[in-house]
């Protein structure tokens, strides 16, 4: 049974495009102020608050290991287990429906949507904090 | 097909209405004779029969019209409260329990028709007895029953999930640090400083209202407690009195659903390890009380106590100790093994010092909450549980400041005193600090957060009291006091030693709060 379509926001880290799910809990905003942590990851900027929210900011163009030219400054927020999580990013683009795939790399990210044929890499945040070492209950 | 738009508060409702009948039976098989608590008991099963219906659940609804039956025969004196009888009601009640979880995880009702048979036969045994007629006369005149004579009965309640609790506690939470925010800015203008008050008093209106909204009674979340307690008294065949002192307290949900997990898991090793069969007296204690800053729970029974000797030679046999070990353990070291998981899944049930299963769980539970938990007991004394658990506040006064890139804070209820020294002084590899004849420890926090080549110039010093130790903590020359707002603590701290959990301060910046026992690490 082929998958069903999924909505996904194209967002810009570095040059390099990735996709937000979009969902009821996503939003995007400016950074303003940023509380860094002691003992925690690099990956790991620090936390924000937005609408009442505290969200967890991850360096996604540290994650991704990106050529880093510090011109991201808003922040794709997302919600998971619970928590709020904000990927880093440049800028956001268009809105596409787009099948979920995933393939079988050993990146960290394993999904992807095709968009005109390109591969587009979605942003997961399992799968980071995993590699962080983070995700134990 | 059920409905499903309904179904979370079906659910809901059907929750705390059992609770609400549990008390009733409980009530009533002290007090078998007081009739009231029949009709109050009536009341609600012909509710829940009426909610399960519209949703479809048939078999639930079979269930309940059977129960009422025999909650009429016995109204109405045909039928006898017998032991059989008040066994199969409060079999009832456990199935209907089990029906409504398995509702929650399957999305059906789960399978009642054994006990359905066991109903009819009870009604069967009496049915010379039971006369329809009046059946129908009682059910048809039910919802007139306006006498609530027992105080078990309380109106009808709406359910709010508690989501939407969080959600609303949020908002008003972000009201109140825009609140603190706008106080920061217009604090120099005599009318704008008037209008703030005013929003003041209604934010703290509105907060407190919230706060009594997400708060519950002990006295209803230990309802359950005494039919847990009174079935497992028959399962063991023992013979147990539980005594419950809440205190009349009333606290936080957070804290709520973690705490009633810990009760029950020290209750059941109390019933099945620590009461013996042989005892005719035998009693729990649940006592809850507020010390300080922590709700302080205490869990004592007086059964056979616990031999510590024997608890060493099972840890021995065990491997979890090597003889060595053994040697230089202190009572302390000894009673600490009770929480060891390898313990408490070691086969101990049958013998005395075993009381181990789930104590490990109880510990861990108990840590993640940042509590404590302690254990007095002897060889034939019973045994006693205290457990301090931090109460959950959402505003915590502190002393807010920043060093490097940290923004953090301290709370003022670890603070003993500020020192304001007359001159400032730079702070950098010393150890010690000598203040009015006494020495004192000196904590860098630029060390504990491993910032390289950084000196603190102030007059600031806090005294900080930790377990009849104290120490000296330079703070930043420009250190505020202030309210800051506690949020859910992330994920990503779980294993951070430093920072405690994370506030919203005043300028709507999240601020790290420090974990005072680290300090003194």
């Amino acid at each position: 049974m082929p998958n069903k379509k999924q909505k996904f926001i194209l967002v810009n880290v570095d040059g390099q495009q990735y996709a937000v799910p979009l969902s009821s809990s996503y939003h995007f905003f400016h950074i303003r102020q940023i509380t860094p942590i002691p003992q925690m990851d690099k990956r790991i900027i620090g936390f924000t608050y937005h609408n009442g929210h505290l969200v967890t900011l991850l360096d996604t163009a540290k994650i991704f290991t990106l050529m880093t030219k510090n011109s991201n400054e808003k922040c794709a927020m997302v919600k998971f287990d619970h928590h709020y999580y904000g990927w880093i990013i440049k800028s956001a683009g268009d809105i596409v429906s787009a099948i979920l795939n995933k393939s079988r790399t050993q990146d960290i990210l394993k999904e992807y949507i095709l968009v005109n044929k390109k591969k587009i890499k979605v942003l997961e945040v399992k799968p980071v904090l995993k590699d962080i070492n983070l995700d134990a209950k | 097909m059920p409905n499903n738009k309904y179904k979370t508060f079906y659910i809901d409702t059907s929750v705390e209405q059992l609770k609400k009948l549990s008390n009733l039976f409980l009530a009533w098989e002290k007090h078998s004779k007081d009739l009231y608590l029949i009709e109050d008991i009536l009341r609600i099963t012909h509710s829940m029969k009426g909610a399960a219906a519209t949703m479809e659940y048939n078999k639930t609804v079979k269930v309940l019209h059977l129960a009422e039956d025999i909650f009429y025969a016995l109204l109405h004196k045909e039928l006898e409260l017998s032991e059989k009888v008040l066994d199969i009601l409060f079999k009832t009640l456990q199935v209907l329990d089990k029906n409504i979880k398995n509702i929650i995880s399957q999305g059906k009702e789960a399978n009642l028709d054994i006990h359905i048979k066991s109903l009819k036969q009870v009604i069967k045994n009496n049915a010379t007895k039971t006369k329809t007629k009046i059946k129908k006369q009682a059910r048809a005149s039910l919802s007139y029953i306006t006498h609530s004579g027992s105080d078990l009965y309380t109106p009808l309640e709406i359910v709010v999930p508690t989501d939407r609790l969080d959600k609303l506690q949020r908002i008003v939470d972000s009201l109140f640090v825009a609140k603190m925010n706008l106080q920061c800015l217009i604090s120099h203008d005599p009318d704008s400083t008037k209008s703030c008050l005013e929003i003041d008093r209604i934010v703290a209106d509105l907060r407190r209202e919230v706060k009594e909204l997400r708060t519950m009674s002990l006295a209803q979340i230990f309802s359950p407690l005494p039919r847990l307690v009174r079935e497992l008294a028959k399962a063991e065949k023992k013979n147990v009195n539980l005594i419950i002192e809440d205190n009349g307290l009333s606290l936080d949900k957070t804290i709520l659903d973690d705490m009633i997990d810990i009760i029950v898991q020290l209750l059941r090793n109390a019933m099945v390890h620590g009461i013996t069969t042989k005892q005719k007296d035998g009693q729990i204690i649940v006592q809850t009380e507020i010390v300080n800053d922590s709700v302080k729970i205490v869990v004592a029974d007086n059964g056979q106590g616990i031999d510590w000797q024997e608890i060493l030679a099972i840890a021995l046999k065990k491997k979890i100790i090597t003889t060595a070990q053994s040697k230089e353990m202190k009572l302390s070291d000894i009673k600490q093994l009770i929480f060891d998981g390898h313990f408490s899944s070691s086969s101990t049930t049958s013998i005395r010092g075993g009381r181990g299963v789930g104590l490990s769980l109880v510990q861990k539970r108990v840590k993640d909450l940042r509590g404590s938990v302690v254990v007095d007991s002897s060889k034939n004394k019973g045994a006693r549980f205290t457990i301090l658990l931090p109460l959950p506040v959402s505003v915590l006064w502190s002393l807010v400041f920043q060093i490097g890139n940290f923004y953090l804070a301290l709370p003022n209820a670890s603070v003993i005193k500020i020192i304001r020294l007359p001159k400032l002084i730079v702070f950098d590899k010393q150890t010690n600090f000598v203040h009015k004849n006494i020495k004192y420890s000196l904590i860098s926090l630029a060390k504990v957060l491993e910032i390289k080549k950084l000196s603190i110039v102030t007059q600031n010093l806090a005294i900080i009291k930790h377990d009849n130790k104290k120490i000296l903590l330079p703070l930043p020359q420009i250190t505020k006091e202030e309210d800051i707002i506690i949020k859910r603590t992330p994920k990503v701290l779980k294993n951070n030693k430093i920072v405690s959990f994370v506030a919203v301060a005043a300028d709507g910046r999240p601020v790290l709060v420090l974990n005072v026992d680290y300090l003194f690490d």
